[in-house]
Order: C-alpha cells, then structure tokens, then sequence
C-alpha cells in the first residue's frame, strides 16, 4: 500500500466529508479484490473477475464513457450529476470539466480505500462529492450515469437507487434518466363483473401500459348481462349463491388458464375482482406475485377480511384504523394508496353550446342518490341545481332536480357536467348521516377527478384531505349546509377566485395524483417489499461488453459493428445493443455480425434451459 | 460442379426425414457435391447417409458449455470464431435451410450461397423471410390437426418440384454390422423367432406410452411362443427398462427370458442393424422409428399428445400408426397439459395387439376397443405420404379439409395451376382430385357450415368449435403469395377469427380465386 497517497487521499477527504473519511480509515480491503495493471501501467480493480475499468487504457475509456453519456442525455447547467460508482475514478475525472455539480454515490467503502491506496484522487476529491449510501442523496438526481462495471457488483444497491428515482418521478421533483433500465413487468390485471372500480381498472391498465408494463386486462365486465340475469331472477338465496359462486369459480379459472399461458410476473385484482381462494392459492403455488386494490370503504364491505390475507400485497384507500385491523389479521404487506384521476379522460373540455345548455348550471351533483345526499340537498333547492346519476328517490322534491330521470351518466358525459357546472358539490356518501360524515377516512375520486377537470367544486371536510390538496388553497371544502350555502353563494360571485382554485387543484393532481403515480407506488412499494419478485422468474442480462476497445484492437473487423452498437446505447453495450445495431442495417449479414448473432441466439437458449 | 448446402440442425429423427430430400437432390444434379450442415450429435447418422458427400458441424453442446463457463463477450466470440471457420469462406450453388430458428438463419448467412431456399434473412430489412413453400407450410402448421403435409414432404419440396419422388428414408446399414446383429440374435433366440422391437421412451413424457401399458402389450405378445422382444433406448431409458423389467416378472415371469435388451448397449450401426433384423417396431414418435422406416423395418407407431400421424407419421409404406386423442389434440410441444396426458390412456394395450396381430399374422382388423383412437396405414398418392384410415375414431370434417388443404398445397406447389393439382387426398375424405376435388371440399365444407347453422350439435362430433378457423391460415397465406409472390408471418398470426367467419371468408375466397 502506497501510505503516503493514501493518507494525502484521507486528508483531502476529511476536508470534505470527515465522517466518510473515519469511515474509510477503519474499512478493510476483501480478500475478492484484485488489483491489475492494464496495458499502459494504470491499476485497475477487478472484483470477482469484474474488471471496474478497461485493461488497456482506463483513463481513455473514461473519456469515452463521458462522451458517450453526452450523446445520448443533455445536462443542462445547474443540473446535479451523480455517477453510480466510482472504482478508482478514471470516469469520474472527466466530469470535474463540467460546470456542474457531480455527486458520486460508490457504495463500497473498501473500494473507495483501495482506490485511495492506489490513486492519488485528491484533486477529485476536492472537485466532486463522495457518499456512500443511497439515503446520503437528498433527493433524486437530474442526471444519473451508471458505470455499469459497479452496477454489475452492486445490484441490489443499484435497484434501491432507481427506486428512489421512481418515488421521486411520483412526485414530479425530477425527470428520468434513460440511462436506468427499467424492468417491463408483465401483469395481468383482473377487473370486477361491473361495478364502480370497473373504469379503475381501465384507467390502471392505461397508465401500467404508460409506465412501459406489459398488461393485460382480464375484463370480467363480459359477464355482467349473465350474471345480471342470475341477479334479476326469482329463485331461492341458496340457487343464487351457488350461482355466484359458478360464476366466481369460472372467471377465477379463467384467471388461472390465462396465468399458465401469459405467466406474468403479476396479478392485480380491483375490488370486486372475482377471484376465489383456491384461485389465489394457485397463483401462489404458480410463483405469481398477487396484489389487490380495495377501494372501497371497509366498514361497509367486510369481504376483505376473508380475502386480504391471501394476497401477497393490500392496497387501501384508508389507513389508520383499517391498517390495525388488517394487521390483526395477519397481513402483512399492505399499503395506503388513494384515489386518483386518469388525465386522459378527467380533462378541461371545449363544450359547445348545445353541451352547455344540456350540461350547464351555477351548481351541480354527479352521483348516486345515498341517503346522505337525499337529505342534505333538500336545502339547495332554491339554486340553479342539476343533479345526475340515479338512485333518486321519486317521491322526493329533491327528483325536480334530478336529469334524465334518473338514468346512468356516461363517463363522457359526466365530464362534460363537471366542465359546465360553475360548482360542482363534491359530498362522499353515508347511509347514516344527515350530511357530511364527520368520520369521512377516505377520499373519493370523485375529488381527483373533478380537480383533473379543472373544474371547481365544493367538496365535504375529510380527515385527510390535506394529505392530498391544500386546503383552501387547491380546494374549498364544507363542514354543513350553512357553510355550503355560504361558499356556493360567496363563489358564485367570485369567478376568478374560483377558476383559479380550481386551476391550483388540477395542477396538483398532475403532479401527484394520477394513476400514473398511484401504479408506479404500488410497485415501487412491491419492489421494496419484495425484491425479488419482479426478478426471479426473468432472464438475466446479457454480459455487457465492458472493454470495447479491447475488441477493437483484437478483431479490428468488429470495429464499425460495436461503433454502431456504442451509439445506440451509454455506457458499455451488452449483446442485445449489438444484435439490435446489427438488424438496424441492410444488405447480407457479414461474417463478425453472424458471429455476434450466434453469441445473442446461444445466450437466448442457454436462458431457456436456466 | 455445383455445391449444395442443406442446413438441418435438428435432431436424428429430422435428419433422418430429410434424407428424401437429399436423395432427390442427388437425382436432380447427380454430379454435385450434396452438403449437409448438422449438429455434432447427429454427423455420424449424416455419415451413413448416402447421399451425403460432405458433412459440416456445429457443436452446440459444446457451445452451450462455453457460453456457461465463459462471461466474456470476446471469448465467446472466439469460441464461435472457431466453431464457424469451417464454414466461413464456403461458396455454395444453392443453401437450403430446413430450420425456422434465428440460429439456423444466421448460420445460414456464413457460407456464400448463390441461391437461398427455405428460410433466411431479407437482404434488405435482416428480417427472417422465407419461401412460398415453407409460408404455407408454417400457415397450416398453426393447425396441426389439419396437418396435410408431412414433414418428410414440406422438406423435400422446399428444394422445388422435382420428380420420383422417393418414398422411403434413407440410412445405409454396414453389411459387417448387419451380420454381427444377425449373429447376435441368432446367439439369442431360436432362427425361426420373430423379432418385435419395443422403443419404451421417448425424448418427452408427452409422447411416451406408459411403461405398464408396454407391460401389458408385452405379456400379450409373449403368448405367442416363437415372439421375442427386443428392447430399445438410450442410457436415458435405463430406468423405464427397470420399471418394465419388475412390473413383466410380476405378469408374466414365465416370458421375461424371451425379452431381451439392448437399452444403452447398440451404437448407431447396431440399432440400425438390430432394426433390420426386426419383424416390427411398436414406439412412439421418435428418431428410432425414423431409423426404422430407413432401413424398411415395419412399424406400429403409438401417437398421441403433440405427436400427429399427419406431420410426423413413420415414412415409407406399409406402416401402421395408431392416433390417439382427445378434445385438445393434438396439443402443443412442452405446454403445461392440464388434463393429466390423459391422451396417453386413449391408446390400450389390447388395441396395439390387435393390430400387431393383423400386421404380423393377418388376423382380420378389428373396431378397436378404444373410442377415442384411430388406426390408420401408409400409402403414397403422386404428392408425397398419405395415411389411409383404417378403423376407429374418424372425425370426417377434419378428413375433408386436410384433403383440401393438400390439394391446395399442390397447386400453390405448381404455382397455381390447378388442373395439375396432382392425385392427392386419396382416402382422407376426398374422393375427386383436381379442382374438381377443391370444388368438392368448399361444398362440403359449406354443407358442414350451413348445418352447424341450423344445429349446432349436429356437427359436434366434428368438433366445429369456435375455436378451429382452419381455412383462414391458408388462404391468407394463398392470398399473400398470389399478390406478392412471398408469403409473410403476419399472414400467419392473422388467423384467429372464430370457425364461421374463417369458414365463410374461406370458401368465398376460393371460390373467387378459382373462377380468376
């Protein structure tokens, strides 16, 4: 061991960060570790037969690594850029030329006092930050560059850090890098017969699908005419449970034959989703993840208690309370996740005047006549009110209201009401309560969607609605009548007020609370859960292709092949980037081009019999 | 003198069915030089096959090894450098590949050939293309229970129509093992014994009989006195042997001595020779009952699960095949079967005797036993291989349109002229051959059509589900040739649309295309 590089190496480090500088004082070197020299006397590090660094001129592939990355991924000034992995740093140092700040994350502490014993990185200790953890990186880089050498020795850790990226996305504090390369899970997803999570599942396949997911949509909805008809006939309640129970059986086969054929890594179920015990039970002996959405109230549906323990992951639209239930009952894995709006469908729309006429009115409400609203609506007669959806009651004033007698609204059409109206009531419902359920737990997603809309509404007090919006900002809430009537008569003179609440709440909703964010959590927290489970059942990359120079210089005749490939990806190349390069030209296949085919179609088969 | 390279990277029993192939080509250009490209573990039956000039090999087992061992892009690169410099450099007339695998295609791409026939990569998108032929022959493949061709056919015509079409496989047995065999056996059993050879195993559970069954079969067949058995495997069938062995001491322990085996104990020669030297061959779809087709030793072939007479049946004639099946055959290769392999049990010991008696002593051919089997027999029509039914099982609808889809087969092959179409669909179902029997087939496919309309379950035991669209992989495929003169994959996956619409667009179609 070189001491007096090393100890001018700690010195520069405790200047920046003592705490890391103890840390690497007390650290020893593994056993595992190698030190070589390449070809123009540079030592480079090689960790169970992983060589960090080219054998043959390290300090020139750092300059190609920082190149290549260039290519591919702009970094604007201001940016931060963090370095996954720092070896002995001869990738690292032609960053320092940047004008930006660059992190590097190097998650082994014995290779950073190796590479101290070896290099003399004060200079580069001076110009960049070192950290050790992944929990060290405050929030998600803007950049983030992968060496891919240290991805290679340090998976896990790896995994943990685009997680954190992936929690950040959710958040919208950052953008991707393409750099990290993200597994496409294939998840089935099984919806319920009909029902109000029905279009959830819609609007969850879409945004899987957005996330680069591979998804298909089991839709049980193709049963709902029979199963309605078996609902609607007159026959004893034993007949009718056997019944349902033929049917459940039948979807959950239909679930399990699918499984067999897709084998995907995942199956989500909604609420209501049809899917029976021995179903789930299978799924489990097939080594398929299951994961359940309940969204709904589960004070008033108490199936859950039979079911959430036989899913790998519950997710819920409240905590608190129901996660010390569900905990009693031994599940383990569960996880709040809200409600939210699909963008795609919940948007501003340019309403003709047709619409408006039809659709328009000072102040509305979409949704079922509950009890709650029966009662509460009687003291808003006196307003422009429309009222839409069904379940009204007839003999009630408050059916005056009521449009299209009380017939379904389209989905279309229900966001056409909630671009007319000037307020749109928002009262989540209760068959017990006069009005406002002071115990309200959850949110609808009634409120994301009007929010995604852009439109305005007046929306019931709820314990955790400031978890979501901020309260009299983003949102106007109400606590009864009175105070309804007072914001609805206050608002309704105060246009600008109220478009640009409603504006603050959409904006809102984009960056936090779309489908898009709430699937991402749901399989980050899976990821975090359970590490593996996206990953056992898939192939393993292909061997990347650490030393492209090396190849250059033994078979110049691969040169233009791996240029290609080199320009198609950053960082080191892996067979599939050559093979991709390889079919991306014309004209007979050359004889290294086959060469590197054959590598790609062996290691094909060699996975398959694994 | 022209150089021909036929690619066939597959196992034993397929290159064993491209031997016809390979005589026709030497009767076509008697004075090339007929190349194969194999895997290493099939060059020595290559080697016996006479029509074969030189060998070239790819070891993929050694390969895969490497690629296991070695992580290093660049090393692997070399290891494959070395396994392909042999045939880096070669220059061939014609290179026809037999494989539809991306490796067989890239490898295909090494030597230089003039002409590429099979599959191959475009020139100008690398995509994997392929002949009319083998388009057609992947269409119809999605349908196996119609399969009209067999393989011995599809790769025998991939080189093109030629004449005298042989009718038998090809493996030459050397007359020194021929004689050792004869004296083995001669050491064995009584000179005036007749040979049964049984092929227990098979390379996957899905097309083996059940080693009781062979049990049964083998207890029955020892009542005649003068029968001997002769076992037949590789060291993978040591512990099927075993279970035979134990489970015919317990049946007929009287018998075991006439039962000899030769599991592990032959090389290739001596199968051959021990074959020859048989009066029949009772096994299942394997590479044995090819070698023994080649070396004109009757078979009884027990198939079944993805096993189908139709593809793969024993080439040559006089053989006979028992087809067993059940509402999902024939099923796909390695897929989970979720009924148990309860194919396996549609063919019963005391049908094979049966027909083995028919075979041997001519007993008169019986219905068999079992309602859900078939028996059938091989014959030639002008086209290639046909299998005649026999007794049982029959499903006609199926009969009528593997017919027609041979018959088309044959004209796409003469390039659409139909009254050349050649005598083909001889006994399965269709009596009239030309266009005349195409004309035939639309009626009767429209007569089975209309009363599926009026009753369903009429037609049930034809098994007219939703599920079959049997006409629609062809005639796209038809349709794709006729306007671009090059069938695509697409086509292929495009034929999923229920029964009805198929069969509706289908016979429409051909008809419109006949009166052009």
């Amino acid at each position: 061991m070189n001491k007096t590089v090393f100890e001018h190496n700690i010195a520069a480090l405790q200047k920046k960060n003592p705490v890391l500088a103890e840390q690497v004082l007390s650290a020893s070197v593994s056993q595992e570790y190698q030190v070589v020299m390449s070809k123009n006397g540079l030592p480079v590090l090689k960790i169970n037969r992983i060589s960090l660094h080219s054998l043959y001129d390290p300090e020139k592939e750092g300059r190609s690594f920082l190149q290549a990355h260039l290519a591919k991924q702009s970094v604007q000034p201001g940016d931060t850029v963090c370095i996954f992995g720092l070896g002995f740093g001869y990738h690292v140092r032609p960053f320092t030329e940047l004008p930006n700040r660059v992190v590097v994350l190097e998650p082994r502490l014995d290779v950073l006092r190796c590479a101290f014993e070896q290099i003399d990185m004060a200079g580069l200790i001076e110009a960049i930050t070192i950290c050790c953890d992944v929990s060290e990186l405050q929030r998600a880089p803007e950049v983030l560059f992968a060496h891919q050498p240290t991805v290679k020795v340090n998976q896990s850790v790896f995994k943990q850090l685009t997680e954190k990226e992936n929690c950040s996305s959710a958040s919208n504090t950052t953008s991707l890098d393409s750099t990290v390369s993200k597994k496409k899970i294939r998840i089935l997803i099984v919806s319920p017969i009909y029902g109000g999570s029905l279009p959830v599942t819609r609007y969850c396949t879409d945004a899987l699908k957005e996330l680069g997911h591979e998804v298909q949509l089991l839709d049980a909805s193709m049963f709902n005419e029979p199963f309605q008809k078996v609902l609607g006939m007159k026959i004893d309640t034993n007949s009718t449970r056997v019944l349902n129970d033929l049917f459940l059986h039948l979807i959950s086969e239909m679930v399990v034959g699918t499984c067999l054929d897709y084998a995907p890594d995942m199956v989500l179920a909604l609420s209501q989703a049809p899917l029976s015990p021995q179903a789930l039970q299978r799924l489990n002996e097939l080594n398929i993840t299951t994961a359940f959405w309940f969204v709904e109230d589960y004070k008033y549906m108490p199936y859950w208690k039979q079911y959430a323990p036989l899913y790998d992951f519950y997710f819920t639209i409240q905590d608190d309370r129901f996660f010390d239930e569900l905990r009693d009952i031994g599940v383990q894995n569960y996880c709040y996740l809200p409600m939210a709006a699909d963008p795609g469908v919940h948007n501003e729309t340019n309403l003709s005047q047709e619409d408006m006429q039809e659709f328009g009115s000072d102040i509305s409400f979409m949704g079922a006549g509950y009890y709650n609203r029966q009662k509460m609506f009687h003291g808003l007669l006196d307003f422009d009110f429309k009222i839409w959806g069904n379940e009204w009651d007839m003999r009630s004033p408050v059916w005056q209201h009521v449009q299209r007698s009380g017939a379904r609204i389209s989905t279309d059409d229900t966001v056409k009401i909630f671009n007319a109206s000037k307020i749109n009531i928002n009262l989540h419902s209760s068959v017990s309560h006069e009005g406002v359920n002071p115990q309200g737990d959850f949110v609808n997603p009634r409120t994301y969607e009007l929010a995604s809309c852009g439109a305005f509404q007046l929306v019931d007090e709820r314990s955790i609605l400031n978890r979501h919006f901020a309260v009299g900002e983003e949102i106007i809430t109400y606590k009864d009548l009175e105070d309804l009537r007072a914001k609805i008569e206050y608002f309704l003179t105060h246009d600008d007020e109220r478009l640009a609440i409603a504006q603050r709440a959409k904006k809102r909703v984009m960056q936090e609370h779309t489908y898009k964010h709430r699937m991402e959590h749901m399989l980050s927290f899976i990821q975090q859960r359970k590490p593996d489970c996206f990953y056992q059942k898939s192939a393993p990359s292909s061997p990347v292709i650490h030393d492209v120079e090396a190849f250059y210089t033994k078979h110049p005749e691969t040169t233009s092949i791996l240029s290609d490939a080199l320009r198609r990806t950053q960082g080191a190349p892996n067979i599939d980037t050559v093979a991709a390069a390889i079919h991306a030209k014309q004209g007979p296949i050359e004889y290294p081009e086959a060469l590197f085919l054959l590598i790609k179609e062996y290691e094909q088969l060699l996975q398959e019999h694994r | 003198m022209d150089r021909i390279l036929v690619i066939q990277m597959a196992r034993m029993g397929d290159f064993l069915q491209t031997t016809p192939l390979l005589h026709g080509l030497k009767k076509e250009h008697p004075e090339a030089e007929i190349c194969v490209l194999v895997d290493e573990r099939v060059v020595e039956t290559a080697g016996h096959c006479p029509d074969v000039d030189t060998r070239y090999s790819i070891d993929s087992r050694k390969i895969m090894r490497c690629m296991l061992e070695i992580e290093d892009t660049m090393q692997r690169y070399e290891v494959l450098n070395d396994a392909c410099s042999e045939l880096h450099g070669q220059v061939f007339d014609t290179l026809v590949n037999l494989n539809y695998s991306a490796l067989t295609n890239t490898l295909s791409s090494i030597p230089r050939a003039e002409t590429v026939r099979g599959y191959r990569f475009a020139d100008s998108d690398r995509s994997i293309t392929k002949d009319p032929w083998f388009s057609f022959f992947n269409a119809t493949f999605d349908q196996a229970r119609l399969a009209p061709f067999n393989l011995v056919d599809y790769f025998y015509y991939c080189a093109g129509r030629a004449a005298n079409h042989p009718k038998k496989t090809y493996f030459s047995v050397n007359p020194a093992s021929h004689a050792k065999t004869v004296k083995r056996l001669v050491h064995l059993m009584p000179e005036d014994s007749m040979c049964i050879a049984l092929q227990l195993g098979s390379r996957h559970p899905q097309r083996t009989w059940p080693v009781d069954s062979f049990v049964e079969l083998a207890n029955r067949l020892l009542q005649y006195k003068n029968i001997h058995l002769l076992l037949l495997g590789t060291g993978e069938d040591r512990s099927t042997e075993q279970e035979f062995l134990r489970g015919l001491s317990i049946v007929g322990p009287q018998s075991v001595s006439r039962v000899h085996s030769f599991i592990d104990k032959t090389s290739l020669q001596e199968l051959a020779a021990v074959l020859k030297c048989s009066d029949l061959l009772i096994t299942g779809d394997t590479g044995t009952m090819h070698m023994a087709t080649a070396v004109d030793c009757r078979t009884l072939a027990l198939f079944f699960g993805p096993a189908y007479v139709f593809h793969t049946g024993p080439y040559g004639e006089n053989h006979w095949i028992i087809q067993g099946s059940d509402e999902c055959s024939p099923c796909v290769e390695d897929q989970n079967c979720r009924r148990g392999y309860a194919c396996k049990t549609s063919i019963i010991p005391e049908d094979v005797m049966m027909v083995s008696e028919h075979i041997l002593f001519g007993h008169s051919l019986k219905k068999p036993l079992s309602s859900t089997c078939r028996i059938l027999s091989s014959d030639f029509d002008d086209f290639g291989i046909v299998f005649k039914h026999e007794a049982g099982l029959r499903n006609e609808c199926d009969d009528v349109q593997n017919a027609c889809y041979r018959t088309m087969g044959t004209v796409l092959l003469d390039d659409c002229d139909f009254d050349s179409a050649g005598k083909c669909g001889y006994e399965q179902g269709m009596h009239v051959h030309g266009l005349d029997g195409v004309l035939q087939a639309i009626e009767s496919a429209e007569t089975l059509m209309n009363s599926y309309y009026s009753n369903p379950y009429a037609t049930e035991t034809a098994r007219l589900d939703m599920t079959n669209s049997f006409w629609h992989p062809w005639l796209n495929c038809y349709h794709d040739m006729k306007e671009s003169a090059l069938c695509r994959k697409a086509a292929q996956q495009r034929a999923s649309t229920s029964f009805i619409n198929g069969l509706t667009a289908g016979t429409g179609m051909l008809r419109q295309a006949i009166m052009q």
